[in-house]
């Protein structure tokens, strides 16, 4: 599948699964503060933010596969960087939680820095092999 | 690995949209192969040789890696 295609595919769904994340996540969170929703609905309206947070998953895989060998390489090199620092800063924090009574790390914003730190990777390395972003 | 991607597309008045879309990669492949930042797997050697009629070690000289 060519470059322009395989991106085309991947923002058809990429632009919805946002929409529903970001309107999922400050909808609930404005219901919590403004409603006296009860929690297990709040937790049960939560998954729907979550399905949209897989669908990116989803998306990933099925765009990586689209792409040619030399773009699939940019990209999954910039997948291990943002799983490294991701991972590598909640378990770090998770020590100084554990013996230096650090406060709690508010997890739920490990996924937007995993996928901002994956948007930099991907032009990082783009930039350092040569690739002009089209 | 050194190889003559450059030189066997410009000999046919391509450019490199033209060798991306034949050979169904992306240009950016195209000028990471070219310019030796990339090299490519088996099966994407054997299209880019039979695209120009050429064996794989007429293409990539791998002299550098033996």
């Amino acid at each position: 599948m060519d470059q322009g295609r395989a991106t085309r595919r991947y923002y058809r769904v990429f632009a919805p699964a946002m929409i529903i994340f970001l309107a999922g996540s400050f909808g609930i969170a404005w219901l919590e503060d403004n409603s006296a929703t009860p929690n297990w609905l709040l937790a049960g309206l939560a998954m729907i933010p979550i399905a949209a947070l897989l669908s990116m998953f989803w998306l990933h895989w099925r765009y990586i596969r689209d792409v040619d060998e030399y773009l699939r390489q940019i990209h999954v090199k910039a997948l291990l960087f943002s799983a490294a620092v991701a991972l590598g800063i909640g378990t770090g924090w998770g020590y100084l939680e554990f013996y230096l009574d650090a406060p709690a790390l508010p997890v739920f914003w490990l996924n937007p820095l995993f996928w901002t730190v994956y948007g930099i990777g991907v032009v990082a390395f783009s930039l350092r092999d040569g690739v002009s972003q089209n | 690995m050194k190889n003559r991607i450059r030189e066997l597309r410009t000999d046919r008045g391509w450019s490199q949209a033209v060798l991306a879309e034949r050979l169904d990669v992306s240009r950016q492949t195209v000028n990471a192969l070219e310019t030796g930042r990339y090299d490519p797997s088996l099966p994407l050697a054997f299209r880019i040789a039979r695209l120009f009629g050429l064996r794989i070690e007429e293409v990539f000289d791998d002299a550098d890696s033996r």
